[in-house]
This record gives C-alpha cells, structure tokens and sequence, in this order.
C-alpha cells in the first residue's frame, strides 16, 4: 500500500480539518506592530543615542552664514553686557570722582 | 559622532573666548570715556541732567570753592600732625592734646559748613526738583559716615541726633 498516494476522501477530510481548526481572533494593529519590529530590527543601531542630534547641530553650526550670524550675536550680546557693566561703574568712578574734588576723604572719616 | 562633538566644542570654546573679550572690551570702552573726559564735574551733569548754562554756572561755583576747600584741608592736615606730636609726647590726655583735639574739630567744622554752604549754592543752579535731590544725596554722602558711626556706636539705628 503506497502511503504517499491520497485517495479523494484523505483530501477532503484534509479540508475538513483545515476547515474545523479554530484561529484566534488577532489584536488590533498586530501587523503594524510586526512590520515596526521587523524595521527596526533591520535599521542599524546608533553607537550613541545622542549621536544623530550631535551630528545635526554640528552640521547646522557648520554652515558659514549661520556660524557668523551666530559670533556676530555673541560678539554683540558680550559688547552690550560689558558696556552695561562699564557704564555702572564708570558712572560711580565719576562719582567718587566729584565727591572727593568736593568733600576730600580725610574730611569725611 | 566624535568629529562632532569637536566641532561643537571647538565652537562653545569659541564663543566663550568672542563673549569674554567683547564683554572686557565693552567695560574698557567705558572707562576710555571716562578718562578722555577728565572733568570732575561730568557726573552731575549726567545724574541730574543739566544743560549747558547750569553747568557753567554751577562749574563757576566749583571753581570758587576749591581753592577754600584745599585751603581748609591743608589746615586741618597741619593741625592733625600738630595733635598727632603732642599724643606722642603725652603719656596720657593732656591739656595741650585736648587743645588741639578741639582745634582739629573747630577747624572740621569749619570745613563742613564751607562745603554745606557749597552745595546749597550749586543745588539752588540746579532745576529745583534737582537741586532737593542733589542737596539730600551730598548731605547723605558727606555727613552720613559720621551719624553712622554715631549710631552704631550708641546701638540707635534711627538717628534722633543726627543734626551736628
């Protein structure tokens, strides 16, 4: 008897089978879900996550026009704190200035 | 990564320098000013906004006033040597340390008044609203040493004696 050999009742009583096996009901976005994993299972790891954005703020620093801009700011933010801070205490030097030309320090203490 | 992580350090370092310098370099701007002015004057002129004429009334003034003023304080620096040998001499207070005690203070307040008399003057060439300002801020910084001296020493803050 060749065992290999099906007769038509083993086929349909195969499909019957098929057909009687119960499959569960999938979670919603299962596929989704399957298709994220496989992608990022296939995408290569970065050595660090900080990596990417490193990379893009030194790319976006290295354009001329954006590094001068950028001094240009700094150079003007220093100018006006420093002349802010000059403007103060020069304002006391003349002060003191006017104070000891009116009322020498000896007269004072 | 690492070649980027350079760049962005290479660049904090620099703008840390570009900060630094242009900040230094906005204070000495200032004083620049303020030296090429060289006018003991030029404080009131910013501080209580005068014009051109007041301040060449109230720099007629100041003129006036200095060579009382240095004369004064030369006399008060005589007068201090002076007490200051007869305090070496004595052992203890003596009378003739107390003359000159009192000489010193004689001549102090002579001072005083002469610079009081001064700023009533340069405060009334001023706007009035000026002047009243000008006047209280010279009376705090000149007499107000001594009533703070006064009041620590007699544990009052408020000042019931102030008035000398």
């Amino acid at each position: 008897m060749n065992t290999n050999s099906q007769l038509p009742e083993d086929a349909e009583l195969s499909a019957l089978l098929r057909e009687s096996r119960l499959a569960p009901d999938l979670p919603p976005g299962f596929q989704d879900a399957v298709w994220r994993r496989i992608e990022r299972a296939e995408k290569p790891a970065p050595a660090w996550p900080a990596a990417d954005w490193l990379d893009a703020l030194a790319a976006w620093f290295l354009l001329p026009r954006r590094a001068f801009a950028t001094a240009a700011v700094v150079l003007l933010l220093g100018l006006s704190l420093g002349i802010a801070r000059g403007a103060g205490q020069a304002n006391e030097l003349a002060k003191a200035r006017y104070l000891d030309s009116v009322s020498p320090p000896a007269l004072r203490q | 990564m690492r070649r980027s992580l350079l760049v962005l350090l290479a660049m904090a370092l620099t703008g840390v320098a570009i900060a630094f310098g242009s900040y230094l370099l906005g204070c000495r701007i200032c004083a620049w000013q303020l030296a090429a002015s060289g006018d003991d004057l030029a404080w009131l002129r910013r501080e209580f906004r005068l014009g051109d004429n007041e301040m060449q009334r109230i720099r007629h003034l100041h003129e006036g006033y200095l060579p009382k003023c240095h004369e004064n304080c030369a006399l008060i620096a005589a007068k201090k040597k002076e007490l200051q040998a007869a305090l070496d001499r004595a052992q203890g207070m003596t009378p003739e340390a107390l003359q000159k005690l009192a000489e010193v203070a004689a001549l102090r307040a002579r001072c005083q008044a002469n610079m009081l008399a001064h700023f009533y003057e340069v405060s009334q060439a001023m706007p009035p609203d000026q002047g009243r300002r000008y006047l209280a801020e010279m009376q705090r910084l000149t007499l107000g040493f001594h009533e703070q001296i006064e009041n620590t020493m007699s544990g009052d803050s408020s000042s019931h004696h102030g008035h000398h």
